[in-house]
């Protein structure tokens, strides 16, 4: 094997080890079997655990958001019900947010003068699109949530990413507000100025977002990156770093809805954002090594079949 | 990363930075706190309102079937409960989710001192926003 | 006794060592440290010279020091920062990777421009503060001791209140070597 591929079969023993290791460990500790489904209460936890764990390393890898691909997977293919799944997956998103957003702040990659008015919309409607979700009946949102899905994977084949963006001249609301900035580029050692335009268009869609993202619980980064992108205008990083800030503003009035109606269990959340975490660094040091290109198809495929699951869940069709 | 002010031709603004200081801060505390409380939630050193192998058995219904079948009130009403071990995990939760908001209010002051009316106005707006979301009061029907 | 010997008769005397303002970017500090520490004349860079360069102030006061760990832990901190510096370093780069940014390898390409841009910060900003110093009668054992006690790389010497010079680990090396030789 090269040196790399050495490397990476590594990352996939260090997976499997991870398991091997916790399940005998966590087994010493365990308490009687349930009644209900006749294992231990450690024992879907644990599943969480390392389910979210390889799906953080797919979500680096893929160069997908792993907030899009916790509710579909865990809604599609495992025994918990649609609230307490979005309830989880709005907080492991909003983890990941809040992980991210000191670093992206201090870099001046994620702008606060970009994300707050944009923010004020977004949340808003987040929590509109929570309240819908939870007074909506599961059928009707898990038909929903599958056409949303399969309409991601639409989007993540088919959008393109512009590094920056021609943009002529700011509009008159992106200048009142002075919606502007500097930051450093690497990559090219240049200090490169950028303004956005058509911000009205941009924050009516934030609308859109903000409610699909309340009522689904997922993490909007599929749809904010490409709005600041290719609408307003931002580059690809600005907009990528302030989409994830956004992420911790938007998924925070979401998630106070969805806990208050208490569709949070410490049980499914815990394992759920450790792993995801720990699966996101391992998938960035992974990734320092090679980037097995077809990776991110795997990722949508997995992903379209949740969205046709959730669609048959929702139609009440059973296929499997 | 380097943050460098004097020297360079870019400045990060002063509320963003204090933005980031707080966030950093509310989000090292509460994932600290998590680990610690489900620490004591798992090892079972304090008893759990639900025990842990019941958990189960709700996960799979709506929630409002949960709260009626397991007798759990929504809400803040879980600030009542903090001596059962499953609702002191809701600690460090409050503390993860409430942190945007006591950042967008610790910045108001400076925006307002540089003369940013509306800035701070949005972020004042901005905590509102997430503090009415955070209290509850905003309950709905279910299914 | 070799080691009987005091520290001034073994130092570097201050105006044949590197010193450098506190305004003074972190590119000027390098070039200074690089001829001090390299006998550039030879071609080769080998370990003669101080691997410390001394900041002084205006008024001619030991500000600080700078040395190759400080100068790495900026120029390249998501190498040689401290956990939390490399840590918020990862955090920006999985939020790249995870949106599918090919501008992961934030350090692999843009290493030599990242690194340009962090040697113009000042040497104030990341100089270290002295933690030990000695005066020019302490024999060459106590100085020992001191650098030992403390992981010192050298001690500044002074002689009635000025600083007079410089004592490094090599060459209190080189004085105790001189027993085995004679």
């Amino acid at each position: 094997m090269t040196g790399s591929g050495r490397k990476l079969s590594r990352c996939w023993i260090a997976v499997a080890l991870l398991a091997a290791i916790a399940i005998p460990a966590v087994a010493a500790a365990s308490e009687a079997a349930l009644p209900g489904d006749g294992h231990a209460w450690w024992f879907w936890p644990l599943i969480l655990l390392v389910v979210t764990f390889i799906m953080g390393i797919f979500a680096v890898l893929g160069g997908v958001g792993g907030g899009v691909l916790f509710v579909p997977i865990i809604s599609g293919f495992f025994p918990f019900h649609l609230d307490f799944v979005r309830g989880t997956g709005l907080l492991v998103a909003l983890a990941g947010a809040l992980a991210a957003g000191p670093g992206l702040l201090k870099a001046n990659l994620a702008s606060l003068r970009l994300a707050m008015p944009v923010a004020l919309i977004a949340s808003t409607c987040a929590i509109a699109g929570a309240m819908l979700g939870l007074a909506l009946p599961t059928s009707v949102v898990q038909t929903a949530l599958g056409a949303t899905i399969l309409a991601i994977c639409v989007l993540m084949l088919t959008a393109k990413k512009s590094a920056f963006p021609n943009v002529p001249e700011a509009d008159r609301l992106s200048s009142a507000l002075a919606i502007c900035g500097v930051y450093y580029e690497g990559s090219s050692g240049r200090k490169i100025d950028w303004k956005v335009h058509r911000t009205p268009q941009g924050l009516a869609l934030f609308v859109i977002i903000g409610v699909m993202a309340g009522m689904f619980g997922l993490g909007a980064g599929w749809a904010n990156v490409p709005v600041l992108n290719l609408l307003m205008g931002a580059p690809l990083k600005i907009s990528v770093a302030t989409s994830k800030f956004l992420l911790s503003i938007t998924d925070t009035s979401a998630a106070w809805i969805y806990m208050n109606q208490g569709c949070v269990l410490p049980l499914m959340v815990v394992p759920s954002l450790l792993g995801i975490m720990l699966g996101s660094f391992v998938g960035v040091w992974c990734l320092k090594i090679a980037k097995p290109t077809f990776i991110r198809w795997m990722v949508i495929t997995i992903l379209a079949f949740a969205g046709v699951k959730a669609l048959t869940k929702g139609l009440g069709i059973t296929f499997f | 990363m380097a943050e460098h002010d004097s020297n360079s031709e870019y400045t990060v603004s002063q509320e963003q930075l204090l933005y980031a200081k707080f966030l950093e801060k509310g989000m090292i505390i509460g994932l600290v706190l998590l680990i610690l409380t489900f620490a004591i939630y798992a090892s079972g050193i304090i008893k759990p309102f639900i025990p842990k192998n019941e958990v189960s058995l709700y996960w799979s219904h709506t929630v409002t079937d949960y709260l009626h079948m397991a007798n759990v009130h929504a809400g803040w009403a879980w600030l009542g409960m903090l001596g059962y071990s499953d609702f002191l995990n809701f600690i460090p939760i409050a503390i993860l989710a409430g942190t945007t908001m006591i950042c967008f209010l610790c910045i108001v002051p400076t925006l307002w001192r540089k003369k940013d009316k509306t800035y701070a106005t949005f972020a004042l707006l901005e905590a509102v926003i997430l503090a009415v979301a955070a209290s509850g009061i905003l309950g709905s029907g279910g299914h | 006794m070799p080691l009987r010997k005091y520290v001034s008769e073994i130092a570097i005397p201050i105006d044949k060592y590197a010193v450098i303002d506190p305004e003074a970017t972190l590119q000027e500090a390098i070039m200074s440290l690089r001829r001090s520490y390299c006998k550039m004349e030879e071609g080769i860079c080998s370990e003669t010279g101080p691997r410390t360069i001394l900041v002084i102030d205006p008024s001619g006061q030991l500000a600080g020091i700078v040395d190759f760990r400080s100068l790495l832990r900026v120029l390249v901190p998501e190498v040689a920062g401290n956990v939390a510096e490399r840590l918020e370093f990862l955090g920006v780069s999985v939020v790249f990777a995870e949106a599918g940014a090919e501008e992961l390898g934030e350090a692999k390409e843009a290493l030599v421009a990242r690194v340009k841009n962090n040697a113009q910060i000042k040497v104030k900003e990341i100089m270290r503060k002295n933690k030990a110093r000695v005066e020019a009668d302490t024999t060459l054992i106590d100085a020992l001791k001191l650098i030992f006690r403390k992981k010192l790389l050298m001690l500044p010497v002074y002689e009635n209140e000025k600083l007079i010079g410089v004592v490094r680990d090599a060459d209190l090396f080189l004085a105790v070597a001189d027993i085995v030789v004679d």
